[in-house]
């Protein structure tokens, strides 16, 4: 009866979890979903350039590396993910700031005290794959709200694989959808297998 | 009469979003745990290793006539027996000819002298964990690599991206399935919405509250 009991208890868990967690991450599946078939077709958004921003700059002597990217972006109230580590060739530094959909090219003029700005905005479709591609391979996120994403991706990762195992076991507890269930399954594992097998052996 | 017919087609349009959801689901299955799983391992690279083996090695090739750079860049692969996608590179030599030959384990980067014939090759072996970052993302038109035309030309590539595509549009459909048949439910359908919705303002978040 116990034993019972707690199986019922398990499977309305496993249940709740896979219905309300589902749809949680739903967005976020068509966003990689929509993204994926943009860049798989290098569809790529033409962005639309600002005109050059001039703003002038209060920078202390030998002010280099970080810290000249950190009093430039202060002073020009610049937050996103920063490319750029300050370092100064003839007396100039370009600091490029990014945030989902748009992008801002800095470039420091240290003699003159001054920083041209421009702004170049990719819309919803560079939002896309920004967010696509963060955090990737070659970068660590140094922006909170990119550190923020990171964490979202990685909790699409296990909400994904939550979602699959949960969704086999909901499947199995169905009599009559095992069959087709299993052709479904096998068909699947089938297609994959002769993919993979071509891109490595053929 | 009219009522009995609804509920009906109804109970069908049911039946089938149900099947499609199962169905749809099991056969995406080892896809969707592929590109989830690499997408974990390519948002933590230091969890898995970065390592690449290197080998060099040289041979002489005979120089095909064609100047057109595909067309050349599949004669040398052919001579040198490799198979893959062809990822043409920049060319910064008048006498000098580089491509590199992909595949998701091995890649092949090949220098060409024009007036020797001599390839230089260095064969790049890539370890286990990066291999499903590489599956991840072969799509044979990435822009990193800032190919001059860019194009599928081996068959395995095009079958591979249009698989993407497939799990993209399978994926969409499971969404649609699954939002269709969750709303169904009368008594859950406020949380339902809360926890869509909570989704929906996050990513609306992400997509167009930052751009100020």
């Amino acid at each position: 009866m116990k034993a019972a009991l707690l199986s019922r208890r398990i499977y309305q868990w496993i249940r709740g979890g896979h219905l309300y967690l589902g749809i949680f991450i739903c967005p976020f599946i068509l966003v990689y979903a929509v993204s994926t078939l943009l860049l798989n077709h290098s569809i790529r958004p033409t962005p639309e350039q600002s005109d050059t921003e001039i703003i002038p700059l209060d920078l202390s002597e030998n002010l280099q590396g970080e810290a000249l990217v950190k009093s430039v972006l202060g002073q020009l109230s610049i937050s996103g993910e920063v490319a750029g580590r300050g370092q100064i060739r003839n007396q100039k530094t370009t600091i490029r700031v990014q945030r989902p959909g748009r992008v801002k090219i800095i470039t420091v003029d240290l003699e003159q005290q001054q920083a041209s700005v421009i702004e170049r905005s990719t819309g919803i479709l560079g939002a896309l794959n920004f967010l696509h591609f963060n955090p990737g391979l070659h970068r660590t996120p140094n922006w909170i709200i990119t550190k923020f994403w990171g964490w979202i991706a990685d909790a699409v990762v296990y909400l994904t694989l939550f979602l699959t195992l949960s969704g086999i076991y909901l499947w199995a507890l169905i009599k009559s959808e095992r069959k087709r269930g299993w052709i479904a399954l096998g068909a699947g594992a089938l297609t994959f297998t002769l993919l993979v097998a071509a891109l490595f052996y053929s | 009469m009219a009522a009995a017919d609804n509920s009906t087609n109804k109970g069908s349009i049911d039946r089938w979003n149900r099947q499609i959801h199962i169905y749809l689901g099991l056969f995406l299955l080892c896809f969707l745990w592929l590109f989830s799983v690499s997408g974990l391992v390519m948002n933590h690279p230091k969890w898995f290793g970065h390592k690449v083996d290197r080998k060099p090695s040289e041979q002489t090739l005979s120089i095909p006539e064609t100047e057109d750079p595909v067309a050349r860049a599949k004669a040398f692969q052919k001579q040198l027996d490799l198979s893959g996608e062809i990822i043409l590179r920049k060319q910064r030599k008048q006498d000098a000819f580089a491509f590199m030959v992909m595949r998701p384990n091995y890649r092949h980067a090949i220098n060409v002298d024009l007036k020797t014939g001599v390839a230089k090759i260095n064969h790049v072996t890539i370890q286990t964990s990066q291999i499903i970052g590489q599956m991840h993302t072969f799509s044979g038109v990435r822009g990193m690599w800032n190919e001059p035309r860019q194009e599928r030309d081996w068959i395995v590539t095009r079958l591979w991206s249009l698989s993407m595509d497939a799990v993209c549009v399978g994926l969409i459909l499971l969404v649609l399935s699954s939002l269709y048949m969750a709303f169904q439910i009368k008594e859950k359908r406020l949380w339902v919405a809360l926890s869509f919705g909570l989704g929906v303002f996050l990513c609306a978040y992400f997509l167009v509250g930052l751009t100020k």
